[in-house]
């Protein structure tokens, strides 16, 4: 597709604006900017059986093949939300009986290779990864990476999000935990 | 200086330091003693009943999934023949492990160093280096090691390393009164759904055991962000639950409801439930005379566990296994469970109970996690060590039932861990067999 870089600096700039959100622990705000039909998903990660199969081809080390999605019920991704969940994981850590992030962790999200892939209508579809610096009760410090799968639309002249997938790393998950906002 | 020893640095391991008669006061050293932990390998993991699989991850010959037992790495597998085995994976040669997939469908397994090869059941089927030395192997005896004994009960796969080891059904004892409850519910039964979630903790692997044997006190308090103490399901709870142990080790934790309880109220624990999922679990309910007998019937469950490391979390249909990495270390597995005849957009809601609330992005599993590894940093304090924990609430309230087998306690007596830990300290400190 062409380059539309004025489109593309905006959604970036609104990336931007989201990890800024998240990190300064606005998840009100953050919460503003969901659409009330978003699909939020993590799909499981595992490490399937090789194919003998498909040898020498791309398809022999697919990254599909080692995620699990939801896919109907007959999948078990680690995350499957809908504007409910997200509302209650946005709301709960305003309580001071939301043990696990009182005291508050310490978040720094880095945002790249924010990708337009394509423009369908009025939906963008961008791929990004992120980088998440988590440092909780002084020796707690962990790092997050992972990518993300998005579509984005323009409500009222202001990018929304409809839709996410996030892309984990690990097959064996090493960090406190993954009900934060990626 | 008055600084209490600890036990790995006397070097004495006496069960009256790190229990009270009754359990009622635990040592911080059973969580955290490195000479207690390498014991346990050897007299806990390696002499009972482990959990391995679940016979729906493996439909046909050549399927195979991975487990461990304590820390020693297991294939389970279909055979040609449709039997289930299970192999020690490391590699007789040179030890390396031959399976490094999670699960899949294979022939052969090969071991990366020398491309020894083995059938998905163990046997050595090819040392490509024997022809060109002109030296025949005897490779009978070169076959991955296989787990001597191997028992299923309600479609869940158990191992054990302990050939001696009595048969299954004894060793569950009446737990399996509690597990059938559970795994007899749904007509056409359950299956495990999609691959392992796995994460490691930084705590104890008997904490998330004792959990969920019956720590049902516990979800208003460390979950008070999420459940409130007043909500009609904490004053059911406070009202009818209580822990089952039907054999040290082994305890469930359940509601029985009055007779007269109404088959809606009797299957669903959450009123946010779409309507769809309570007419569905509601009809079920209603068939249950059929597998189960009246009092199973009316069981409201909550989570149970089986001795050593097996819990399962009963509303949420999810199965964990809670497996040792080092005295603060576990890698904590945990399955979904579906019922096999739901329609596809009913067993999307039944996820959602799970992987909401529980697994790595889980609400009250993050509480748990922190919980959990929190203790273990208060464990490791030495100069607590003359400090034990206390595990005494309802001492002595405990006592038979009119209608469930086992021990009883109602909601808030710690009966369950005491009763785990005077198992721990049998298998710890007992006579060797």
């Amino acid at each position: 597709m062409s380059h539309d870089y004025q489109l593309i600096s905006d959604i970036e700039q609104f990336y931007y604006r989201e990890a800024r959100l998240l990190d300064e622990r606005c998840f009100q705000q953050w919460l503003a900017i969901v659409d009330q039909s978003i699909e939020y998903s993590m799909p499981a990660r595992h490490i399937p059986h090789p194919d003998p199969k498909a040898q020498d081809t791309e398809a022999y080390l697919s990254v599909e093949r080692e995620l699990d999605r939801a896919d109907g019920g007959k999948g078990s991704p680690l995350r499957q939300d809908g504007y409910l969940q997200t509302f209650v994981r946005t709301f709960r850590p305003y309580k001071s009986t939301a043990w696990a992030e009182s005291p508050a962790p310490r978040t720094r999200r880095s945002i790249t290779n924010v990708e337009l892939e394509s423009v369908n209508d009025d939906e963008y579809h961008v791929r990004s990864n992120f980088f998440m610096y988590y440092s909780h009760e002084g020796k707690d410090n962990h790092t997050y990476s992972g990518g993300r799968k998005d579509v984005l639309k323009k409500v009222e002249g202001e990018f929304k999000l409809f839709k996410r997938e996030v892309i984990i790393d690990w097959d064996i998950i090493t960090v406190p935990s993954l009900a934060l906002i990626f | 200086m008055n600084e209490p020893l600890s036990l790995s640095q006397t070097g004495l391991l006496r069960a009256e330091d790190l229990l009270s008669a009754d359990c009622s006061e635990v040592s911080r050293e059973v969580f955290t003693s490195e000479a207690l932990y390498r014991r346990e390998q050897q007299r806990i993991f390696n002499r009972n009943w482990c959990y391995l699989a679940h016979e729906s991850q493996l439909k046909n010959p050549g399927d195979f999934v991975t487990a461990y037992i304590g820390e020693v790495p297991i294939i389970v597998a279909r055979g040609g023949d449709g039997k289930i085995t299970a192999s020690i994976n490391s590699c007789p040669h040179r030890g390396l492990k031959v399976c490094r997939s999670d699960s899949g469908n294979t022939a052969r397994f090969v071991c990366p160093y020398h491309t020894w090869t083995f059938k998905v059941t163990g046997e050595l089927v090819g040392i490509p280096q024997e022809k060109k030395i002109g030296h025949a192997v005897d490779k009978s005896n070169l076959g991955l090691k296989q787990v001597p004994r191997l028992e299923s009960m309600f479609g869940l796969i158990f191992g054990s390393l302990n050939a001696d080891i009595e048969p299954l059904a004894d060793y569950l004892g009446d737990m399996r009164f509690y597990m059938e409850a559970f795994f007899d519910r749904f007509p056409g039964g359950l299956e495990v759904v999609g691959p392992a979630h796995k994460w490691q903790l930084d705590c104890n692997w008997k904490l998330p055991v004792e959990n969920m044997l019956g720590d049902i006190g516990h979800a208003p308090y460390l979950h008070g962000s999420l459940v409130s103490p007043q909500s009609e399901q904490a004053v059911e709870i406070e009202d009818y639950a209580v822990t089952a142990v039907p054999r040290p080790g082994h305890a469930s934790a359940l509601r029985l409801m009055p007779a007269d309880t109404k088959a809606e109220d009797l299957c669903n624990d959450d009123p946010s439930s779409p309507p769809e999922l309570k007419e569905f679990l509601t009809e079920v309910q209603k068939t249950m005379a059929d597998r189960l007998s009246p009092v199973q019937a009316r069981i409201k469950g909550m989570a149970l566990g089986v001795y050593p490391n097996l819990s399962l979390l009963w509303g949420q249909s999810t199965l964990r296994v809670s497996h040792p990495r080092a005295p603060g270390q576990i890698e904590y597995w945990s399955w979904w469970l579906s019922p096999i005849e739901a329609p596809d957009h009913i067993k999307a809601m039944l996820r959602g109970k799970y992987n909401f609330p529980f697994g790595p992005a889980g609400m009250l599993e993050q509480e748990d996690s922190y919980a959990w590894s929190r203790q273990y940093q208060g464990s490791a304090i030495s100069y607590l060590n003359d400090r034990p924990y206390y595990y005494g609430l309802g001492v002595g309230e405990e006592s038979l039932h009119p209608e469930l087998p086992g021990t009883i306690g109602r909601c808030y007596n710690e009966h369950y861990a005491r009763s785990f830990y005077d198992r721990w300290r049998s298998d710890m400190f007992g006579e060797e067999q």
